[in-house]
């Protein structure tokens, strides 16, 4: 008997060392940073968060080569979503997250008509396309199918849907300039997103996959001014990353990502338009953890695509965890 | 009293002025921006004798010698000095001017040539009566003499001799010249009523409206900075541009059923500059032609050259103008 | 791709091997450093700045928004600086930067009277600046006072002319195209260009730096200037039958202007690994000049002002982490670039 209670006190106290740390209290648990905190958050915590996307409009991929726009053109991308998150338990959490987008295009164009022998009619015109406005409306929940073990990774299921809450249709900004209009801040659609992630930590580095496939509706909207109305349907889209988080010490992280995307063609009315699509990227970036506070600086750099955007997007996430 | 030698006490204080600390040449030859792409008009207002502009010359240290329908002006900077027939010119239509390495003065008239020589209108009897209307010197200081109607000759002043140089037989439109024109690889271009021809020894190449020309009647030449010749002609609606003996159109796209090019010209920038007499100033900038709106004194372009310090001459039937030219590049 | 790496691989190494002398590095606060590195010291510093170009000022020193008209553009750049410390007060330093940047001119329609038979002509015009520029090498040598209050240093260095000054072959295209009784020209003129200077620069600059319990004030100045003239050359083009460009190389001489660069600067250090920098700098160029045909056309004097705040954290001991936003303030004849750069800076002691 006194062997075998030494052999379970023994057990215990080397479970406790190969695990390596005590239970924490909640407070410590709302302070864990990227590596460290589970792939869902816990029972009843609340997560605020605010991320900023910046981009420029310079740049694109045509061919799968990198080559600048053509003509007087220049714009941006900007964006901030709020994200709101709750864990219903330990391994089920719950999220919505909504964006406010502005997204503008800066274009001129020099005309010169030959009136007659002594004279010609020239006149630069400006325009600007904007698009401004709160975008779609994303719900998700999140299981944690495995929880993380030594020998073991963490297995989460991810299920996202995003509702048409944003603006689906070009429309006129009344502007005098027919080049000018408004973009949509939304797809109009409603689309489902189911995606796996597996993460394991093996302190101070993190490192997992994620898959992800978005099936994408029909939806009637308005793509040109003045036009009447289009059945259209965007590509579905699918996903698959790898990351490594690298603790640098107590409270700053490295992250690392590497993701690839395949869009599948549109469609116009039931007829496929355009190219498949496909875009290799890679996400560098900063995590600081100040106690319950978090502050993310990412870039988000294409390194590869054959049709699309080829500049880097910057991205600011500040969390806090209540 | 000891004569002194002068000649080192003014080189002493030519060197003083050089080496004064307020002159500073190499700043002083700097050209600054804000002086380019400027334009500057000539008239009778300014001292021009008449304000139809046929032919241009630059003389010794930058003078501009411009012949026009009632004399021949010369323009040194600041003021305008004319000479007319009563200064002995042959005539007062002054079809071509030139002022040759050794500073003589050859005036082409339409009643004759005229040198200027030792303050007095020479008239050069060989050609009197007849319309001198290109003048051209060849690197041999020879002086080649395009006539109306009698063929190109060609002159020596020191040997005093006048030979055939291009003389036609039977073809007086061949031997009715516009225009002279002596390209980098010494070729002769001789334009005339028939066409171009290009003379180097006793190769002679034509060009006409049977192989590409836009035009028979050539008015002017210029080489490019590609080695192409460019060609004006009265008939056709394009300037012509001959590459070894391809000849290519370039198209001005403005409308005309013709387009008579008066004069051609190239400025620092590689820019070909091309006046026509109905439709103005055109610049292509090797793609394509684009019109002149603002700077030249009216529409009708007749004669153009570029000075030494790169600025452009336009002369018109209504003024001259001189153009500064410039390039703004935003990157 | 290259040069994400370089600066990725940075990071991992700041965890490692960490010696007694690290903890100089993990204590010595920003403000006290002293102006050069210390004897048998090493850092390595990688640099991305993105610059949004979006203001031009004018001779005048207005400014014009280039962000309307499209002529807005963006710079990527990266820099690789390394400094190693001989002694406490001798410091030899090199560094490289690549960059990238397209500035788009005005697209044009030129239309026909006849586009029947005379095609309209739409044109884009673009500049490409892209590569290397040249590699410096400098010498920092910092006045032995006994006082750690206040620092004074000399720089002298020398730029080389290692990277490509003279432009590539531009790649313009043409394409005809005849629709609804129309004819037209689709034109597109692409130029690119390296970013060597053609010529040795040197450079002489002077430093200042003094220190409060919480504060530290700085000044530098630096002066460069060429020391030859350059020669290099442009491509002119022609259009042959309206179907294809040939070029050619028209060649011309340069001198570079002569430069002082300046600065101003008060670092807070709130926390020991924290530091926060308010920074005003200033540029301002003349002299230089470039032959066209048979002129030498100046190189308008150039100024520029700014205003760059940022803050330093160190990471680790080995591994510091600096930000810096760049506002232009005031400028002639120059550029007025939204700058941000992102520094990661490794050190260690070889010794």
């Amino acid at each position: 008997m006194q062997k075998n209670i030494t052999i379970a006190l023994l057990f215990c106290i080397g479970t406790h060392v190969c695990f390596g740390q005590e239970e924490m209290s909640p407070a410590e648990k709302k302070q864990q940073t990227l590596v460290t905190e589970p792939v869902t958050l816990y029972k009843g915590f609340f997560r605020l968060q605010l991320s900023t996307y910046y981009s420029l409009i310079d740049k694109i991929f045509l061919d799968s080569k990198k080559q600048s726009t053509e003509g007087n053109s220049w714009g941006d991308n900007f964006s901030v979503a709020t994200h709101l998150q709750y864990g219903i338990s330990d391994r089920f959490m719950v999220e919505a997250s909504i964006p406010y987008i502005r997204q503008r295009i800066f274009q001129s164009f020099r005309y010169e008509f030959p009136l007659d022998r002594n004279g010609q009619f020239s006149d630069t015109t400006k325009w600007e396309t904007r698009a401004s406005g709160m975008g779609d409306l994303e719900l998700a929940m999140g299981y944690q199918l495995i929880i993380e073990s030594p020998s073991r990774p963490a297995v989460a299921a991810y299920l996202r849907v995003t509702l048409p809450t944003g603006e689906k249709d070009v429309t006129d900004d009344k502007d005098d300039n027919p080049d000018s209009y408004n973009m949509p801040t939304g797809q109009g659609e409603i689309s489902i997103n189911p995606s796996v992630r597996l993460r394991k930590v093996s302190y101070p580095f993190a490192y997992g996959v994620n898959v992800g496939y978005k099936f994408r509706n029909e939806v009637t909207k308005i793509t040109e001014v003045d036009k009447p109305a289009v059945s259209y349907k965007n590509g579905n889209l699918a996903d698959a990353g790898a990351f490594v988080n690298v603790s640098l010490n107590d409270w700053v992280i490295m992250r690392n990502l590497v993701d690839f995307y395949y869009k599948e063609k549109d469609q116009i009315n039931g007829s496929e338009t355009g190219d498949e699509t496909w875009l290799l990227e890679y996400v560098p970036g900063f995590s600081f953890q100040l106690k319950r506070f978090r502050f993310d600086q990412l870039v988000i750099i294409p390194i590869k695509a054959n049709l699309g955007s080829a500049d880097p997007s910057y991205v600011l996430l500040f969390q806090y965890t209540f | 009293m000891t004569t002194l030698n002068k000649a080192p006490i003014l080189f002493g204080m030519l060197a003083l002025l050089l080496a004064s600390p307020s002159c500073n040449p190499e700043e002083e030859d700097l050209v600054h921006q804000s002086t380019l792409d400027q334009w500057t008009h000539y008239n009778t207002t300014k001292g021009l004798p008449s304000d139809n502009i046929i032919s241009l010359c630059e003389g010794e240290q930058g003078r501009i010698w411009i012949g026009t329908d009632a004399g021949l002006s010369v323009y040194d900077g600041s003021t305008f000095t004319n000479y007319t027939t009563a200064d002995g010119l042959l005539s007062n239509t002054i079809y071509a001017v030139l002022e040759d390495k050794d500073r003589r003065i050859w005036a082409g008239t339409s009643n004759g040539l005229n040198l200027f020589d030792d303050g007095k209108w020479l008239p050069v009897h060989f050609f009197d009566g007849a319309e001198v209307s290109a003048l051209l010197e060849l690197s041999n200081s020879d002086i080649l003499i395009g006539t109306g109607g009698y063929g190109v000759y060609k002159g020596n002043y020191d040997k005093n001799t006048i030979d055939k140089f291009d003389v036609v037989d039977d073809c007086t439109l061949c031997n009715s010249i516009y225009t002279l024109y002596n390209d980098s690889n010494e070729n002769v271009w001789i334009g005339s009523f028939a066409g171009a021809r290009r003379i180097k020894g006793q190769q002679s190449v034509t060009f006409d409206k049977t192989n590409g020309l836009a035009g028979d009647i050539v008015t002017d030449f210029h080489e490019d900075s590609f080695g192409n010749i460019w060609v004006g002609c009265v008939e056709g609606t394009t300037a012509s541009r001959i590459s070894g003996n391809q000849v290519e159109q370039i198209y001005f796209s403005n409308g005309s059923p013709q387009n008579f090019i008066g004069a051609i010209e190239m400025d620092d920038g590689d820019n070909m500059w091309i006046g026509t007499i109905l439709f103005g100033l055109y610049k292509y900038d090797g793609s394509f032609m684009g019109r002149v709106y603002e700077g030249p004194l009216g529409n009708s372009v007749r004669s153009m050259l570029k000075d030494r310090d790169g600025a452009l001459w336009i002369g018109t039937t209504t003024g001259l103008a001189r153009f500064i030219v410039g390039s703004k590049k935003r990157g | 791709m290259v040069r994400i790496l370089i600066l990725a691989f940075l990071v991992p190494l700041a965890s490692f091997g960490q010696s007694a002398r690290d903890s100089l590095l993990a204590t010595e606060r920003s403000i006290d450093r002293p102006i050069t590195l210390h004897g048998g010291q090493l850092r390595i510093t990688g640099a991305y700045s993105l610059a949004v170009i979006s203001k031009q000022f004018d001779e005048n020193g207005d400014a014009t928004n280039l962000r309307d008209d499209g002529f807005a553009s963006v710079r990527h750049r990266f820099g690789l600086d390394i400094k190693y410390g001989v002694n406490e007060f001798v410091q030899v330093s090199t560094f490289i930067h690549q960059s990238s940047q397209t500035i788009r001119d005005q697209t044009r329609g030129i239309f026909s009277a006849n586009p029947e038979e005379d095609p309209n002509v739409y044109q884009n015009l673009s500049y490409e600046y892209k590569g290397w520029e040249d590699l410096s090498v400098n010498l920092d040598i910092r006045a032995p006072f006994r006082t750690k209050k206040i620092d004074v240093g000399l720089t002298v260095g020398i730029s080389m002319p290692t990277a490509s000054h003279s432009p590539d072959m531009p790649t313009h295209s043409i394409e005809y195209t005849a629709e609804n009784g129309s004819t037209q020209y689709n034109v597109d003129y692409n130029y690119h260009y390296n970013l060597g200077k053609g010529v040795t620069v040197a450079q002489l600059g002077g430093m200042i730096k003094y220190r409060l319990p919480k504060w530290a004030f700085s000044a530098r100045v630096d002066y460069r200037h060429g020391l030859q003239e350059g020669a290099s050359y442009e491509w002119k083009h022609q259009l042959v039958e309206y179907e294809e460009f040939e070029y050619r190389q028209e060649f011309f001489t340069y001198r570079l202007p002569d430069t002082f660069e300046y600065y101003g600067e008060i670092e807070y250090q709130p926390l020991p690994f924290f530091d926060i920098i308010l920074n005003v700098s200033g540029y301002h160029s003349q002299d230089g000049w470039k032959t066209v045909g048979r002129d030498k056309v100046a190189i308008p004097a150039a100024t520029l002002v700014t205003i760059n705040p940022g803050v330093e954290l160190i990471v680790t001991p080995r591994l510091w982490f600096r930000q810096k936003f760049q506002f232009p303030v005031s400028g002639k004849s120059y550029e007025g670039a939204y700058t941000f750069y992102t520094s990661l800076i490794y050190n260690l002691f070889l010794f």
